[in-house]
């Protein structure tokens, strides 16, 4: 029974870490420059190794307007699909994780006048460094047992490789080859796990983002200095294993970016704001080491929760992850 | 029956504001130079994603239509810090009136620069523009 109950905690560990990397940077660097966003991290808490392969597709709907509003598609098809590769190693009793991630994306891009176009390229690669600064209490809280309150607190350090396409560098006439943000990202979060129970995990993570500076210049040859805004991912995630194969939850992520600058002056009315909410499904199917975890979010499509976003949409992933 | 007639009427109305409300050119924009020269630049329609025609007045301070002119039109999106895929066609109509071709990629606030004629001395309009 015990032994059970710590195999089911071991799962349940990995199974969280998963939840937090199963939207990576590459699932919103699209066309856009809304990139980032993602979670590092890759390797469960008590796993040596682990290598993913991520299949994500996402459909744009709409766009929000700098006024919040919502905008339905008119007369165009955005279309993404995402096969990620990752691979991650812990080090020192688990304690260090050095991680990485590198898109293929497929994209096409349809507007209204103009013949539809697809193009697969290179997305922007990651690479990550995690710590864990508290080795938290896998018991369950109980409310007299103050040793169970303490969370797993885990620092995660990153940089996002501008390896896809910039959009300055495009040459498809619909933009279907821009596949990354063109500058590179440096990113710092802390993860907050609290195990409520022996089934069940609450995760909260935040994550800041600061893009760097690059030269950009425009079709007739005017050249800026652009700088993408700061910005700043809230997610909170609540976990549930059923049993040693089969465990499900739920999340929400917000996203704030701070303006843009060009040309060392602060461009008006480009912050940003996005809203996304989903579930996962996870199931090992060979114990204790292949793992599929199948997750959907979507934005609302409502006037409000997003800001400056030009491509929403539902996405869909499927997460193959063989440990070690 | 009368009842019939008030959820006819009333369907008929929400209907016609429905496709008001998104539909339709937005209002033209008006811009003026420090010699006194005026821009009226008039969508045909909402700007969207896709192939979009704007329709330029240019008048001088007198009123005099400007005509004969090679305009240079281009546009860049500050917020994402990338300009648009393919290069806008502009052609002249006549009496000062010039029609611009131009393809939008992604929804947002562009930022359409005009000039009139060719070279960097070239007086030129910075038009704000919402693509939805
Ligand atoms: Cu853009």
């Amino acid at each position: 029974m015990l032994r059970h109950a710590i195999t089911l905690t071991c799962y349940l560990l990995v199974a969280a870490a998963c939840a937090c990397c199963l939207e990576p940077s590459g699932a919103s660097a699209q066309a856009c420059c809304v990139g980032g966003g993602g979670q590092l991290g890759v390797v469960g808490r008590e796993r040596r190794a682990a290598l993913t392969a991520r299949l994500g597709y996402q459909r744009a709907m709409g766009s929000y307007a700098n006024d919040g509003s919502y905008h339905g598609l008119r007369g165009a098809s955005i279309d993404d699909l995402t096969l990620e590769l990752g691979g991650g190693v812990r080090l020192f009793d688990h304690r260090l994780e050095l991680s990485g991630t590198l898109p293929t994306r497929l994209q096409h891009r349809s507007y209204r006048g103009s013949q539809g176009s697809a193009r697969v390229g290179l997305g922007d690669a990651s690479l990550g460094v995690g710590l864990m600064l508290i080795r938290g209490s896998v018991d369950g809280v109980r409310r007299r047992e103050p040793g169970t309150w303490i969370p797993f607190l885990d620092l995660n350090l990153g940089v996002l490789v501008p390896s896809g396409r910039a959009p300055e560098n495009s040459h498809d006439q619909n933009g279907a080859d821009v596949m990354g943000g063109g500058h590179f990202t440096l990113q710092g979060g802390l993860r907050l796990s609290q195990f409520v129970s022996l089934r069940q995990i609450l995760t909260l993570s935040v994550l800041f983002e600061r893009g760097l500076a690059r030269d950009v210049h425009s079709l007739a040859g005017a050249s800026h200095r652009y700088r993408p805004g700061a910005a700043v991912s809230l997610r909170a995630s609540w976990l549930y294993a059923r049993d040693m194969r089969w465990s499900g939850g739920l999340f929400v992520t917000t996203r704030l970016g701070r303006p843009a600058h060009q040309d060392r002056e602060r461009v008006a009315g480009s912050a940003s704001r996005s809203f996304s909410f989903g579930a996962l499904l996870s199931w090992v199917f060979i114990l204790p080491i292949w793992e599929a975890t199948l997750s959907m979010s979507v934005d609302p499509f409502f006037s409000g929760p997003g800001r400056n976003l030009p491509q929403v949409g539902p996405r869909l992933s499927l997460l193959m992850k063989r440990s070690f | 029956m009368r009842h019939h007639t008030c959820f006819a009427l009333a369907l008929v109305a929400l209907l016609a504001s429905a496709c008001s409300s998104n539909s339709g050119p937005p209002e033209p924009v008006t811009l003026r130079l420090a010699d006194g020269t005026q821009g009226i630049f008039a969508p045909e329609d909402a700007l969207g994603l896709g192939e979009n025609m704007i329709t330029i007045t240019l008048t001088r301070a007198d009123a005099t239509p400007i005509t004969g002119l090679n305009l240079q039109v281009d546009a860049f999106m500050p917020a994402h810090g990338h300009g648009l895929r393919q290069p806008p066609v502009a052609s002249e109509l006549g009496e000062g009136r010039y029609m611009v071709h131009i393809d939008f990629h992604m929804t947002g606030r562009w930022d359409m620069s005009v000039a009139l004629g060719e070279g960097e001395d070239a007086p030129s309009f910075s038009v704000p523009l919402e693509v939805r």
